[in-house]
């Protein structure tokens, strides 16, 4: 570590990083408890699901089909076996990477899931980058002053007030009815990326204006309040220009909070885009989720969400890591001794 | 070594904002630019290519596997033909065959196919396949959702090549019609399990692709038997929200929405000169379904009281926004030998009242019932009204949502209802009357005899005559309270033309359909 620099975070260093010290111990107190977290929720989600009224086969042939038909249908699909060896088929095939066979789209779950898993991620990814970016440099313009402050706050308050729904649809309204600039939804048959990008770029924006708005909020509350503190003041005696000691010092403590928000952020792009994806007539796993439940498609509904669980425990995972990592208060064994 | 600090944090977020800033910048420039692109390339082939809006996504394309509407909403007489067909008009055409006779009794049918029909596959149709095929529907695995439409045959046989005889166990002179039904269409035996992701049927238009959640397209089949049709490719959209599919209208991306789900954005789009509104009717009668088990409804008092307690003309501009007609029975009113019977029953408050008092429950003593609604809108919207319009007449109901699943298993299948809000839209339908095992529970020896000699009847006046009084028979009895026709709203372009207006079967024939200039 150079020993010119008095930089009140000097003393942060990768090595105080409680995981880098143990990491077989915690990555095996984090791994058990996500285990038992998941396979409880499974049992949980099997169970109400089985408890809900109506069966792929009421769905299957509606008013009509006669009761032999219908007993025959629940035989083959073993929907009339007792509640537990359903659960224990289900897990042991799910485990062994088999995720059944979707009867209502004819279809095996991996397929229909790997057909909409690119567009869900990158609706979702776009929609966060595109909400960190804009969030994170408004909360930093708000929490400098400007002069429009007043009017950019009351956008943010009502981008957070107004539902994901009426923003989807203002924005097709503006963009693809009034200016005909972009398609109103749908992906078009043309598959070229340049031709997706179009498509997806009203959707990205209407999930990403919330999550900007919070995290803009967000982070010039932190802004400001670290803006408070003594070593701010220390820093402004020293005679460091507002822009500096806004981006310099003050930024870098409100990153882990901020890291760990956005982390929160990316968990609900990825499981909670189904309203943006009716909105825009888009295929993403939000609409198959809501589909199967509907039908009643045990398989695709158990793999589905436990692909949001996962994807949602790794988010938050990884926003935690990162967030760890850019702690700046970690005082190190080394800085104590000082 | 320098270890990385925080402000290389900071400064790599600057620069991350400022390239990624102008990114966006730079993609949104680029995505509006060529917009105009394709706007140019619009104006090229347009009138051949066909874009049509429809609410629901059919989860497969198999007819003969699945209850749901929307699958013929797009295959039938496009993709796949029966042996006859329903035309516009709702009258039973010839399709795969070109004609058929019948013993008088009506219980050996000869059919005749067309000798040049083959499939897409290359498969030629021969009477071996409408044996499989008819046979397929009534073995016991069969998925067929309409098993009745074979319930009565005994035996199939391929007599020659293109001739195939069919013999019924009880005579019916309606098997033709029935023949006709989307559930009923012709299949290969060799192609018939991957018709779910790639069907394979002899129409006049063929599978092309399918954009699961997003779009389907069919194209033009170059070797059908018929007549080829005008359009080239159909492009559907499945446009679940209807403010999306009104903007998809209004952005000029869509040319027809046969079957536009809401009834409240009508009047906006007919004001726009580029479109034409129609509304016309479909076999839906929509019913206020009486749990008839319960004693409540036993009593025909009760049920008068109900009718003369609603009004259907506050429901039908209050839910339907005046799209749909007002029914008196459960007959559609552009079917052949329909009486009008919709006047009946005036709303009159006050009579309802006594009526009920006269059968014997005071205020008091009315049951606490339940109205469990579906969730179509029509159902909702006219169930809320239909609750408020009951208390007045001293019946409370309890308003119960609830979603298809539930209702077929609770209601259609469980009978766990009091009153429920459903529109019946297959043709023909006034038979589930003499169902007694039927969800509502009707049960009328009268009605049974009726509907028994009717289907023996082959003189058209006599089952003109026949009919009519089953109409008045189910209007006079009220096994449940008709409300109104479920109209079939259709948002085109307006230079289209062929589409059909009214809906005597839930499909979308696409045969005829062409741009005029």
């Amino acid at each position: 570590m150079s020993k010119s620099s008095y930089t009140p975070y000097r003393s942060v260093s990768y090595r105080s990083i409680p995981c880098r010290s143990l990491p077989y111990r915690s990555v095996l107190l984090c791994f058990v408890p996500t285990v038992i977290f998941l396979l409880l929720f499974s049992l949980l989600l099997f169970s109400l699901f089985i408890w809900l009224p109506g069966d792929l086969a009421t769905m299957t042939f509606g008013t009509e089909g006669d009761e032999l038909a219908i007993a025959n249908f629940r035989a083959a699909l073993n929907l009339d076996k007792p509640f537990l060896q359903r659960y224990g088929a289900w897990l042991y095939a799910f485990l062994q990477g088999d995720w059944g066979e979707s009867e209502l789209y004819g279809l095996p779950v991996r397929t229909l899931i790997e057909q909409r898993l690119p567009l869900s991620l990158t609706l979702s990814l776009s929609s966060f980058l595109l909400a960190s970016v804009c969030g994170t440099g408004l909360g930093i313009l708000l929490a400098k002053g400007t002069r429009a402050r007043v009017l950019l706050a009351l956008c943010m308050q009502a981008f957070i007030a107004l539902p994901s729904f009426l923003i989807g649809i203002a924005l097709i309204f503006l963009f693809a009815v009034r200016w005909q600039l972009l398609p109103t939804g749908g992906l078009g048959v043309d598959n070229s990326l340049f031709a997706q990008i179009r498509y997806l770029l009203l959707p990205s924006i209407a999930l990403a204006l919330p999550q900007t708005a919070i995290l803009a909020r967000f982070s010039e509350a932190a802004l400001r309040e670290v803006l408070e503190a003594p070593f701010i003041t220390t820093a402004r005696a020293k005679g460091l220009s507002a822009n500096k000691v806004l981006m310099h010092q003050a930024l870098p403590v409100v990153a882990a909070p901020i890291l760990a928000l956005s982390g929160l952020q990316f968990a609900f792009l990825i499981s909670g885009t189904v309203i943006i994806e009716s909105v825009f007539a888009l295929p993403g796993l939000g609409s198959l989720f809501i589909n199967a439940a509907l039908a009643r498609d045990l398989p695709l509904v158990l793999a589905l969400a436990m692909f949001f669980a996962v994807a949602t425990l790794m988010a938050n995972a990884l926003a935690e890591t990162l967030a760890r990592l850019l702690e700046p208060y970690k005082v190190t064994d080394e800085a104590r001794m000082l | 070594m320098r270890e990385p600090r925080l402000h290389d944090f900071a400064n790599f977020m600057i620069d991350f904002h400022r390239t990624s800033l102008r990114l966006l910048l730079f993609v949104f420039c680029m995505a509006a630019s060529s917009h105009t692109l394709v706007a140019g390339a619009k104006g090229l082939d347009t009138r051949r290519d066909l874009r049509v809006g429809v609410a629901l996504e059919p989860p497969h394309l198999d007819p003969t596997a699945g209850a749901a509407a929307a699958i013929d909403e797009i295959v039938y007489a496009n993709l796949f033909e029966g042996l006859t067909r329903i035309d516009a008009k709702g009258k039973v055409q010839p399709a795969l065959a070109e004609r058929w006779t019948r013993t008088k009794d009506g219980k050996q049918f000869v059919f005749y196919l067309r000798k040049n029909a083959r499939f897409h596959d290359g498969n030629s149709l021969e009477a071996k396949t409408v044996a499989c095929s008819l046979t397929r529907a009534t073995t016991p695995n069969s998925r067929n959702a309409q098993k009745h439409l074979f319930s009565n045959i005994l035996s199939v046989e391929a007599l020659t090549r293109h001739r195939v005889r069919v013999t019924l166990r009880t005579g019916d002179l309606s098997f033709p019609s029935k023949m006709a039904w989307g559930d009923a269409v012709i299949v290969h035996p060799a192609s018939a399990p991957d018709n779910r992701t790639n069907p394979i049927g002899t129409g006049p238009f063929r599978f092309k692709s399918w954009r699961r959640g997003a779009s389907l397209q069919l194209e033009k089949n170059p070797s059908y038997w018929g007549k080829s049709p005008f359009l080239e490719n159909i492009l559907f959209r499945f446009l679940s929200e209807p403010l999306s599919a009104q903007a998809a209208l209004l952005a000029q991306e869509i040319d027809v929405f046969p079957n536009f789900p809401a009834p409240e954005l009508l009047s906006t789009l007919a004001n726009d000169k580029r479109f034409a509104v129609e509304s016309g009717t479909t076999e839906g009668e929509t019913l206020l379904a009486l749990n008839l088990r319960h004693p409540f409804f036993q009593d025909l008092r009760v049920r008068q009281a109900i009718a003369h307690g609603i009004d259907r003309d506050s429901i039908v501009a209050g839910a339907m926004f005046d799209t749909a007609r007002l029914i008196g029975s459960h007959y559609p009113p552009h079917a052949t030998d329909y009486v009008d019977l919709s006047r009946g029953y005036a709303y009159d408050p006050a009579r309802a009242r006594a009526l009920l008092r006269e059968a014997g429950w005071g205020a008091k003593e009315i049951p606490k019932l339940t109205l469990k609604l579906p969730p179509p809108s029509y159902a909702r919207r006219s169930g809320e009204i239909i609750a408020d319009q009951l208390s007045k007449i001293g019946l409370h109901l309890d308003v119960q949502p609830v979603e298809w699943a539930q209702w077929l298993s609770e209601v259609f299948r469980g009978r766990q209802f009091d009153l429920t809000i459903v529109s019946h839209t297959e043709p023909n339908d006034m038979e589930i009357y003499a169902r007694t095992d039927y969800y509502f529970g009707y049960d009328s020896n009268d009605f049974r005899s009726l509907l028994d000699e009717l289907s023996r009847t082959s003189s058209p006046k006599k089952i003109r005559k026949l009919r009519q009084r089953a109409q008045r028979y189910l209007h006079e009895d009220l096994p449940a309270i008709f409300l109104f026709q479920l109209p079939k709203n259709m948002v085109r372009v307006r230079n289209l033309e062929g589409l059909w207006q009214n809906s005597p079967i839930q499909a979308n024939d696409f045969t005829q359909v062409r741009f005029t200039p």
